[in-house]
């Protein structure tokens, strides 16, 4: 997760176009009383729901501009705004029913600073369902000058109810040029950038978080792993020592991605579009050996562990991989000894 | 900023302001009250984003400037400092010292401009009124407030002020109480606010502690009260609080008038064997006599006959007990004068002589 509440936000370029269309509905007091912002992360959603609600909330802006000089707009950068609610979930994923309680108290009373108000929920799938209820009745009869903005990474989870009371703004994927152009600004590691767009699925946040915490290292650290798991010279519980020294869930993500693209390309027989190139070999022979079979049997079982791993029931992360690694061994030929 | 201040000028008001700054916050500077120093006059601002309180403080000698600093901290320094000494404050490089005779302290601030301060644009009216009558309308009103309520605009008081009458009214669907009062001046336009409870709590610690006029400001998004050292401010809830008059029963023609002291108690006696819930006591009227009988779920039950000066039919009718005693409790004279029309009509309670107070109790089917 990029870090929150970083003021003064900015939008991204690829959601400019939004952004402004956005701002247009508020300047022609055409804009809903709640923003359903989806769309997968680490597209600058946050940013996108930081920079509207800095928007409204300053006193002198135009056409989308912040003035950065009024009451509002020192406020809000020093994270003090006492008319914009920013509710995250703490200490825990969820965001519970006393914490949006308090929020529809809040929302109920007039403006301190006699504008606007705003509320961003991110992420709004974070609300259990006693939350997402009790917010049901402030978004279905919205009192004046309050803007609530839900984020939203999963936007099909939320309930129904919710959903139907936003208006939706979908975030997609920026194209391949403006992520590129948008990663030469901020990465002196130029020959990196397609590697980093492709495996963080052309998102170019994540890229740059991947960049950040070395994840091309870690590629390559799961790379020699598997290669001597398939070749029998490393145990599965060895190699998942080895692997934990970094994230378990980017692991799991990384290899989850793979298998993906590996059967895609296995399908079409065309080994050349390949992104992973680094592992085609070790997938060629998989293949050779299991066939596809074998690959979808390890893909859906890496793809189960890897949704314990998110869920809130927090399994125990060496065995998780140790797991997979095990069914990752299993593909390998049989051996004799 | 500099200024010299006595210790027992600046403690009383400091501490009233660090009253309203909570502990457990969310941003850190709302524990911190906003000290502004102008014209040998030093404002104290606490705020915990629904009230904001400003004292006044005359000087000896200044320089102007703002700063934020630690409510707590400042508090529990200017207490500990000895009675009747002279105290120099003093912002250096955003540090406030703080020197009295051998003492010196140097405390963290933060900045004045990011302190959220109630927003005082878009002023409607002001009226002047007598902080007493002020603090009565209060104080007979504040205890019918919902709590917690879903319809939000009845965890507040009804202010409304209408040509040169002012009335607040409080409700929470069972019960409603309303209180008139003069304001002195007349030719005021209409004007209908909703005070949230913690506002409410606020205004009624304020106006106990204040004697003489008062002033209230009514703005777009906010009430201000003035008294002679301290300005609040609270923010209003934003709805439209329900139609009252419709609910107050006009015409009830079995009228009881009762001893106040002697009912209260009476009722006080009879209320501890109603059932612990829903409090309920049955009241039979009859020429002359009242009888309160209560029972619970123990099958334990208690009565009291009462003497009234009544003349009506006879009459059975089930009340809360509670929300009469709320009513009891607040009212001052001698008498309470109760008008009913049937058992499944609400009564409407009253001193008698005196329509100023006027309170509506909604009957209990037992």
């Amino acid at each position: 997760m990029q870090d929150v509440s970083e003021f003064p936000a900015e939008v991204v370029p690829w959601l400019k176009q939004q952004f402004q269309s956005i701002v247009e509905q508020a300047e022609n007091n055409r804009l809903p009383h709640a923003l359903l912002l989806g769309g997968e992360s680490h597209l600058g959603k946050t940013s996108f729901a930081l920079t509207f609600a800095n928007y409204l909330l300053c006193k002198h802006s135009e056409q989308g501009q912040i003035c950065g000089n009024c009451k509002g707009c020192h406020l809000t950068r020093a994270g003090n705004h006492p008319d914009l609610k920013l509710i995250e979930p703490v200490e825990s994923r969820i965001i519970v029913v006393n914490t949006i309680r308090e929020l529809v108290h809040w929302a109920n009373q007039t403006a301190q600073q006699g504008g606007n108000k705003v509320v961003i929920i991110k992420p709004a799938e974070a609300m259990n369902v006693a939350a997402a209820n009790a917010l049901l009745k402030c978004l279905e009869e919205p009192v004046s000058n309050t803007v609530i903005i839900l984020v939203s990474d999963r936007p099909g989870s939320l309930l129904a109810t919710i959903r139907s009371r936003c208006q939706r703004i979908l975030i997609g994927n920026p194209n391949r040029q403006q992520a590129e152009s948008y990663l030469l600004e901020r990465l002196s590691a130029v020959e990196d950038i397609p590697l980093l767009l492709d495996i963080s699925r052309g998102r170019p946040l994540k890229a740059l978080e991947m960049h950040g915490l070395g994840t091309l290292e870690q590629r390559k650290l799961l790379h020699r792993v598997l290669q001597k798991l398939w070749s029998g010279d490393l145990l599965a519980h060895e190699a998942a020592k080895q692997l934990l020294q970094s994230d378990p869930e980017q692991i799991l993500e990384m290899l989850y991605l793979w298998l993906a693209e590996m059967i895609k390309h296995t399908q079409i027989k065309d080994f050349n579009s390949i992104k992973n190139k680094e592992l085609s070999d070790l997938f060629n022979q998989i293949c050779k050996v299991k066939g596809l079979t074998g690959i979808y049997r390890c893909y859906d079982h890496v793809f189960e562990q890897w949704t314990a791993l998110l869920s809130a029931s927090n399994p125990n992360k060496q065995l998780v991989v140790e797991n997979v690694l095990v069914k990752f061994a299993a593909l390998a030929p049989d051996r004799l000894n | 900023m500099k200024f010299t201040t006595k210790r027992d000028a600046f403690l009383k008001p400091l501490q009233m302001v660090a009253g309203v700054v909570e502990r457990r916050q969310t941003l850190p500077i709302l524990s911190n009250v906003l000290l502004r120093v102008a014209d040998n006059i030093a404002y104290i601002t606490g705020t915990d984003l629904e009230v904001e309180l400003v004292a006044r403080v005359s000087l000896e000698s200044s320089e102007a400037g703002e700063i934020t600093v630690p409510a707590r901290k400042l508090v529990d320094l200017f207490r500990e400092l000895p009675d009747g000494s002279t105290i120099n404050v003093e912002l250096i490089e955003q540090k406030l010292i703080i020197r009295c005779d051998r003492f010196r302290s140097s405390i963290a601030t933060l900045p004045a401009a990011e302190f959220p301060s109630i927003d005082r644009s878009e002023i409607s009216q002001e009226i002047e009124m007598d902080g007493t009558a002020l603090k009565m309308l209060i104080d007979r009103t504040s205890f019918a407030m919902a709590q917690q309520d879903v319809r939000y605009f009845l965890n507040g008081m009804l202010m409304e002020v209408n040509d040169d009458e002012i009335k607040v009214v409080a409700t929470d669907g069972h019960r409603l109480a309303m209180c008139t009062s003069e304001i002195g001046s007349s030719g005021n336009s209409v004007e209908q606010v909703i005070i949230p409870r913690k506002g409410v709590v606020e205004l009624q610690r304020l106006v106990g502690e204040a004697d003489g006029k008062v002033k209230i400001i009514f703005g777009a998004n906010h009430l201000g009260v003035e008294t002679g050292d301290f300005n609040l401010l609270t923010k209003l809830l934003d709805g439209k609080f329900p139609d009252y008059e419709r609910v107050i029963p006009r015409g009830g023609d079995n009228v009881l008038v009762a001893d106040r002291q002697e009912l209260r108690h009476a009722l006080n006696r009879t209320s501890i064997l109603s059932n612990e819930k829903f409090r309920g006591i049955r009241v039979s009227l009859k020429a002359g006599n009242i009888q309160l009988s209560a029972n619970n779920l123990e099958q334990e039950e208690a009565e009291e006959n009462v003497s009234v000066d009544y003349q009506g039919e006879s009459l059975e009718i089930g009340f809360n007990v509670g929300y009469l005693l709320d009513v009891l409790g607040v009212l001052e004279s001698e008498q309470v004068r109760f008008t009913l029309s049937d058992a499944n009509s609400s009564a409407l309670l009253e001193e008698p002589g005196d329509d100023r107070s006027l309170y509506v109790v909604m009957p209990m089917k037992l």
